[in-house]
């Protein structure tokens, strides 16, 4: 990416996330747990990028790296919320991305744990304008009633407090207090899966004309592929904390390069009696984060592994604005593939 | 289709709660036969995991079965047991349950003993419903924790739940729940929070052990993909009434109810939701205490006709040679 202004709005680079799994008797780590390891991607201006992966694969990890709500062990996050000026969020101090934080927000899976039940609609969307000592507290209040009617409440709602709504309407409550700063970037964490699929729909259907309305970024961490087919511009997809393969959406789904991708798609099944799924059903699971197998993580589960795929990790091989993570695509070692 | 395994007619479920009274299910009616997977689907509340536990007997006061019969048959050309008039702890209610009829629980969390070892839960059903002894019952414990994907069954059989990740556990209440040979199998949400690789996993050995044993699955879930995948005929139900019933090609490429329509419209990757908005089904379900009249999906509706639709009620019959619904445009 570019180190010149304009700036994507998003740049991680080499991103890493380990965790101390044990330790010795005098305190130094023995065991790391890999959650996210050696991670690189970006997300544009106006676009919507889904990291995919099954649970493990780190993509909550990456996505609360971003923002700082973990903190990583290497690697930069450069945000740049104008595209002028940029910052490493990955070496500043707390206090120095405060003032950033109103730039990006996040919106978690789960809409009955990420409200207090004790605080009034109106005191949740207005929370964020308060912390940031924006507007008297009638500006406030009319900020909350416009929020309100953006995302499709009704304003008679604002001093209820959460336990009255339904799972789709808490989740409206979450979008609209995400939206109270005006950020250029949401981290989206299953936003979706938690809901009926009728509902999945109307919040669907919001999130992408919000987007639409403020020029909003989405990173969209997720599991559902059909949900990330229909909502993502570009496709991130990540096993045992590596980020296997990226492309745009029409790219990775209609021609998927890394065998893992291709297993994980052939194994969801599509919502049509017609098409009956391919049987290349992965076998084993998801390794232990902190026991990973050398070489390629992904080589004791890969159908096309080959010998040196269990010594040799694979370096990233990109080409036509995609990117994968196999030897099948080095020809020093496979049959060197066209990344395209 | 051979005579039903397993027959449902007009089955009643309320709880009478200190608000109201709650119809959980009102009038369902489905049968099951060898060797047929049977889908039901909707979204939470439309009372469909209650049928199940119905036929389990299951219903916990407040709840009770308060009308409908149930009718079970053990081995072909038998007569039908009404599992509803055994009484609610009857030996033969307990013979049945959990051998002849089983059941996977959407929860591997909660449904597995976190105390007791994987291999004495096993044990205790093989013990109940089968005449096998100690050696038999041990070897049969680890073919089946084999084929469902589950190396070293030796060394796990002597472990606890907690040492197993989740899918490996959905896959242990699989192996309990198929390893007497159960004629019908109830899955209740059999892989909902699993991901789509071992989601396939549990998708393909319920096929294959249904191939094996001829037996019926009453598959419910609200994932219209593992329907596509899995099922015969669907019945989809709303606030506790089946509102379509159709085998599955039919009910994908030409659902009838409204109801069917718009949730099919509104499920990303479905032949109908084509376009980039997705159709979305106006309102939202009423709560359980509302009784609505005439047709309980009529205020949703966008083929709503006023004086009909909110007046009576519609009966569940043939729209055509394929499809039956509860639905005044077809009347």
């Amino acid at each position: 990416m570019s180190d010149t202004p304009p700036y994507p709005l998003l740049d991680v680079r080499g991103l890493r996330v380990w965790f101390v799994k044990d330790r010795t008797l005098a305190g130094k780590p023995r065991r790391w747990i890999k959650a996210v390891d050696d991670v690189s991607f970006h997300l544009n201006r106006g676009e919507t990028l889904a990291i995919v992966g099954e649970s493990g694969s780190g993509k909550t990890t990456a996505g609360l790296a971003i923002l700082r709500a973990i903190d990583p062990r290497e690697g930069e996050v450069w945000f740049s919320p104008d595209g002028r000026q940029r910052f490493n969020l990955a070496a500043m101090t707390r206090p120095q991305i405060r003032p950033l934080r109103r730039h990006f927000q996040m919106i978690f899976q789960d809409p009955f744990s990420s409200l207090n039940p004790r605080m009034t609609v109106q005191q949740i969307i207005s929370e964020p304008l308060f912390v940031n000592d924006i507007g008297t507290p009638e500006e406030q209040k009319e900020r909350v009633r416009q929020l309100l009617d953006e995302v499709g409440l009704k304003i008679e709602f604002m001093n209820r407090y959460p336990h009255a709504f339904s799972g789709g309407q808490r989740q409206r409550i979450v979008i609209a207090r995400a939206l109270a700063l005006n950020p250029a970037m949401i981290v989206c964490d299953e936003p979706v899966s938690a809901l009926d699929v009728s509902v999945q729909a109307q919040i669907l259907n919001l999130m992408m004309d919000l987007k639409e309305r403020h020029g909003l970024s989405y990173v969209f961490v997720a599991h559902n592929l059909h949900v990330v087919r229909h909502i993502a511009d570009r496709v991130a997809v990540m096993y045992a904390g590596r980020l296997v393969e990226e492309g745009t959406r029409d790219a990775v789904f209609g021609r998927p390069l890394h065998p893992y991708t291709k297993s994980l798609l052939a194994s969801a099944p599509k919502p049509d009696p017609l098409s009956k799924r391919e049987r290349v059903t992965l076998r084993g699971e998801v390794p232990d984060p902190s026991n990973l197998p050398a070489g390629c993580v992904f080589h004791p589960r890969c159908p096309e592994a080959m010998e040196c795929c269990s010594r040799v990790a694979p370096a990233e091989s990109a080409g036509n604005g995609r990117k994968v993570r196999c030897l099948l695509y080095e020809p020093a070692y496979g049959p060197g593939r066209k990344v395209e | 289709m051979s005579e039903p395994i397993l027959e449902l007619n007009d089955v009643h479920v309320e709880y009478a709660l200190d608000e109201g009274v709650v119809h959980a299910v009102r009038g369902a009616a489905y049968s099951v036969s060898a060797g047929e997977t049977l889908a039901i689907v909707g979204e939470s509340g439309c009372g469909k995991s209650q049928s199940s536990f119905a036929a389990m007997g299951l219903i916990q006061p407040p709840g009770r079965v308060t009308r409908g019969s149930i009718l079970f048959r053990e081995r072909h050309g038998d007569p039908p047991t009404d599992l509803l008039r055994l009484g609610r702890n009857s030996r033969e209610l307990r013979r049945i349950r959990g051998g002849r009829i089983a059941m996977i629980f959407q929860e591997p969390m909660t449904a597995l003993s976190p105390v007791h070892r994987i291999g004495r839960q096993m044990d205790e059903v093989l013990r109940l419903h089968t005449d096998l002894d100690r050696p038999a019952r041990f070897r049969r414990a680890c073919e089946m924790l084999t084929r469902v994907g589950i190396p070293d069954a030796e060394r796990r059989y002597f472990q606890y739940s907690f040492e197993f990740s989740g899918g490996m556990r959905q896959r242990i209440m699989a192996a309990i729940a198929l390893s007497c040979h159960p004629r019908i199998l109830f899955a209740d949400e059999p892989t909902t929070g699993l991901d789509v690789t071992i989601q396939a996993q549990i998708l393909d050995l319920m096929k294959e052990i249904q191939r094996a044993s001829d037996m019926g699955i009453v598959l419910i879930t609200h994932d219209l993909a593992v329907v596509a995948e899995m099922a015969d005929r669907v019945a989809v139900m709303y606030l506790g009434e089946i509102v379509e019933m159709a085998d599955v090609r039919t009910l994908f490429a030409a659902p009838k109810h409204p109801y069917t329509i718009a949730l099919m419209k509104s499920v990303v990757g479905t032949a109908l939701a084509t376009e980039r908005r997705l159709k979305v089904i106006r309102g939202s379900v009423p709560g359980p205490l509302e009784e609505v009249p005439g047709c309980p999906f009529h205020p949703r509706c966008d083929s709503f006709m006023p004086g009909v639709c909110d007046r009576r009620h519609p009966s569940f019959k043939a729209v055509d040679g394929k499809t039956q619904a509860a639905c005044f445009l077809y009347s």
